[in-house]
């Protein structure tokens, strides 16, 4: 089936999508993209392109920033997104629209790499391991993130992440898309997007309290400091060690 | 403190600032998490990170600016496709 054939009837199948969302699976290896083969378009497929697709322009590039980490790519994936979804216009019911371009950026993202980057396509499921209940350490209240956190600190902790935290991490925390929609973009459930969210979060977390300036380190290491509520919480980092 | 609040609690504490339409807490666990971190400092604390955290992610995404002429040609891409006078 191709895009044009595609019906609203067709949509919120997908995995991890909600109810309304639109199902894409026909915006794979498409590579004709220049623009005059683009123009089979109606009028009104005009006016839609630019009521629902065109804000969504700034959006689409720092989402494909997050997931190829590189202006430069990003702008050359949003390219093959506006064709493709110039194309898909007309068979397109107006519902999600931001949702939709998502898929067809994922599907697009994911052509680009398959040509460029084939190693990079496979993304088997974490594993995934869980303490025993009480098994976690202790975190006292000093080891709070800094009131201020520090540009570089954050930078330097999310590139530390694993891609695939990173990743989930860039486009919830930073772009701003919901659950739905990062799962939408990267294809798997919205349980996973949440469990990837917490350990993302979790890690950085813990990576930026390591970051502290020592002065805060050393006052709460001195003797004397309190230990208060050691031991006091014992299911409450449980994430810490995942 | 009650551990086991404590423990139920930090398991809602990103849902609770998410407010996340897929994982929407019932209002009676939103309150049970407010009263809770409200008598319970290290919960306090746990939820005062965490937004930390949030706020600093968000005003990344503020400071990357995203090139204006990356923008200006997808606009005038997107202004191609669709063909002059239709906006």
């Amino acid at each position: 089936m191709s895009v044009e054939e595609m019906n609203p009837g067709d949509q919120g199948k997908g995995r991890g999508a909600p109810p309304g969302y639109p199902v894409v699976d026909a915006l794979d290896a498409r590579d004709d993209l220049d623009l005059g083969a683009a123009r089979s378009v109606s009028e009104t497929g005009d006016v839609r392109f630019a009521q629902w697709v065109e804000p969504e322009i700034e959006v689409l590039l720092r989402v494909a920033h997050s997931l190829t980490g590189s202006w430069a790519d990003a702008e050359d994936v949003v390219q093959d997104t506006l064709i493709r979804a110039y194309r898909a216009i007309d068979g397109f019911d107006g519902r999600h629209p931001r949702a939709w371009l998502l898929t067809i950026l994922r599907r697009t993202h994911l052509n680009s790499l398959r040509r460029t980057r084939p190693d990079l396509v496979e993304d088997a499921s974490l594993e995934r391991r869980r303490p025993a209940f009480g098994r976690a350490s202790v975190v006292s209240p000093e080891d709070v993130l800094d009131e201020r956190l520090l540009d570089g600190d954050i930078e330097v902790a999310l590139q530390a992440l694993d891609p695939r935290f990173r990743t989930v991490v860039l486009l919830v925390d930073v772009n701003g898309l919901t659950y739905a929609e990062a799962a939408e973009l990267l294809d798997v459930p919205v349980g996973t997007v949440m469990s990837r969210l917490s350990r993302g979060r979790t890690r950085l977390r813990k990576s930026l309290r390591s970051r502290r300036p020592r002065s805060r380190r050393a006052a709460r290491d001195r003797p004397g400091a309190t230990t208060e509520g050691a031991g006091h919480r014992p299911g409450h980092d449980q994430e810490e060690k995942r | 403190m009650n551990l086991t609040t404590c423990w139920w609690a930090s398991r809602r504490l990103d849902r609770y600032l998410d407010g996340d339409p897929s994982a929407v807490l019932s209002s009676a666990d939103v309150r049970r998490v407010e009263r809770h971190a409200a008598t319970c400092r290290r919960c306090a604390g746990d939820l005062a990170e965490r937004r930390r955290l949030r706020e600093a992610l968000r005003d990344l995404d503020a400071r990357r600016i995203t090139d204006p002429a990356s923008l200006e040609r997808l606009d005038a891409m997107a202004a191609q496709l669709r063909g002059p006078g239709t906006a």
